[in-house]
């Protein structure tokens, strides 16, 4: 069953990637586009940095690894699973019947049938500051690659969760993008900032503490405890988006929409 | 006057649109709140953990008040720019050309109705966060007043610089791109996170040059430290960066224009 769904995810993989070849020009302007995005977002910290050195354990480059790892992984997330962000509007739109008749897992199936164009703008920039930070060594790295690969997976599994409300509460697309907009808004900052209360809920029901400040911590101190309940709680979260898909297709009512598929 | 009653038409249509989806402009205004929430406990945690009274003349509530200002005018901006991209390379504009006014005009009209309802929601939730935050309410009823004609004027051209940005369709396969860069140095050097007098001297020497001042930074600035003269200095440049945008867009309206092949149908 894995080999199978590992087998459907390499074969859109490649699929997307020969239909973003037709678009080299479209693809080149995204990623430099994206990249000079993820720049001056960085470039906010530098200037805040400027004035105030630390941040309750927190300088620069500690946030650098933070952007590294939570760039890559909305990268990869959205490089792969492309369709992340648009569950809401398709189980709405009664568009999941094509992927229903199929005999494949019509979530992953979902998932994988688009690949955005900026994501390589992100997985670049990410690299890019991880390999600047100054963690070239080959346990760092193996950290970093583990954490980017965690971090895709819970965005996609969040989104398909937040998505996957649609079952139960009919047009749910706004409340989906303000939930994934929550996630990647408190994503971007380090976690230790913020009072108690608000660090469990970023830990737990809005998982943005896991996108890329406990991955950035067990990075820069190489611990491997931290990176296991990182990839444990990813995994949960994969299973989690899984159940909730599963028990919400029971309400799913098919819609009567005709439209042809190149 | 006929002129100007169709752009004002154009307004009113948009305040009017924007009002029957006020549900829907409230749920959208949940992120506003989220970020204003972010940076109250950003800004306090600065403060109290460099033990600072005020930083480059803002003090803790100053920041925040500031950010609120700053938040609520980038949140109302409208994505004209979209749909007018969109417009040109599906051809639609050939449409909008036939049409009685002019186009890039009408659209930021348009824009401008969007904005307001958008600006006042806003301001009102985004005064809220800042409110619970601070316990005071900033500003006096001169510095509010002035706050709302800047904030308008930025505004305006923010919508006249996200029409050059729609414009550029009609030479660039991808103008998305654009606008996300054009969105971020507004986050940046624009001040929407820090006021400019934070910054380093050499970067807020490059941020005092860009026109991306005079959507948030100035208004907010007018706002937080008012008296006449800065509110009069922050005026007046908004005057000449808006004439300047403006007269760029019509500038290169006529080079768009040509541009255009009507092939019936």
């Amino acid at each position: 069953m894995v080999v199978d769904a590992l087998k459907l995810l390499a074969a859109h993989l490649r699929a997307n990637l020969m239909s973003q070849l037709e678009y080299r020009s479209a693809v080149v302007m995204q990623a430099v586009g994206t990249i000079l995005e993820d720049v001056l977002l960085l470039f906010f910290w530098y200037l805040f940095f400027s004035r105030l050195p630390t941040l309750n354990g927190w300088a620069l480059g500690d946030v650098a690894v933070l952007y590294a790892v939570i760039t890559s992984g909305f990268g990869l997330g959205t490089l792969i699973c492309g369709n992340s962000f648009r569950v809401a509007s398709l189980i709405a739109q009664g568009e999941l019947d094509y992927y229903l008749v199929m005999p494949t897992p019509p979530l992953l199936h979902l998932l994988v049938s688009r690949s955005s164009l900026s994501a390589w703008g992100d997985i670049t920039f990410g690299l890019l500051i991880f390999l600047m930070g100054g963690s070239r060594d080959l346990a760092s790295l193996g950290f970093y690659v583990v954490s980017v690969v965690a971090s895709a997976l819970i965005l996609v599994s969040f989104a398909a969760i937040a998505g996957s409300l649609a079952f139960f509460v009919g047009q749910a697309e706004t409340l989906a993008m303000q939930g994934l907009s929550a996630l990647m808004g408190f994503g971007m900052y380090p976690i230790d900032i913020f009072p108690i209360v608000v660090k469990v809920l970023l830990l737990t029901l809005l998982p943005a503490g896991l996108l890329g400040s406990l991955p950035a911590q067990a990075i820069r101190g190489l611990d491997f405890q931290m990176l296991l309940l990182v990839m444990g709680i990813a995994a949960a979260f994969a299973l989690a988006a899984q159940l909730i898909f599963r028990l919400g297709l029971r309400r799913y009512e098919s819609g009567n929409r005709i439209m042809p598929r190149m | 006057m006929k002129t100007i009653g169709t752009y004002a038409a154009a307004v009113k249509a948009s305040v009017q649109q924007q009002l029957t989806y006020v549900g829907e402009l409230l749920l959208r205004n949940i992120s506003l709140i989220i970020f204003m929430g972010i940076f109250v406990v950003l800004w306090n945690t600065a403060y109290t953990l460099g033990q600072r009274s005020e930083l480059s003349g803002y003090r803790l509530e100053d920041i925040i008040w500031y950010l609120a200002m700053t938040e609520s005018i980038l949140m109302a901006r409208s994505r004209s720019w979209m749909r007018l991209s969109q417009d040109v390379r599906s051809g639609d504009i050939a449409y909008n050309l036939a049409r009685p006014y002019h186009y890039p005009l009408f659209e930021v009209a348009s824009s401008l109705g969007d904005s307001v309802v958008r600006l006042v929601i806003n301001i009102a939730i985004a005064g809220g966060v800042a409110l619970l935050a601070t316990g005071q309410v900033a500003g006096t009823p001169a510095g509010w007043a002035w706050f709302g004609l800047m904030a308008l004027i930025g505004l305006v051209i923010d919508a006249l610089v996200a029409l050059l940005i729609g414009l550029a369709a009609f030479f660039m396969e991808e103008v998305e791109p654009v606008f996300w860069i054009y969105e971020k140095l507004l986050y940046t050097l624009g001040g929407l996170f820090l006021p400019l007098e934070v910054f380093p001297d050499a970067v807020r020497a490059i941020a005092e040059w860009l026109p991306l001042k005079a959507i948030l930074y100035l208004p907010a600035h007018t706002f937080v430290k008012f008296d006449t003269s800065t509110a009069l200095s922050g005026l007046l440049q908004q005057l000449i960066i808006l004439g300047g945008v403006g007269l760029l867009v019509l500038v290169v309206w006529p080079f768009c224009v040509r541009r255009v092949t009507i092939h019936g149908g």
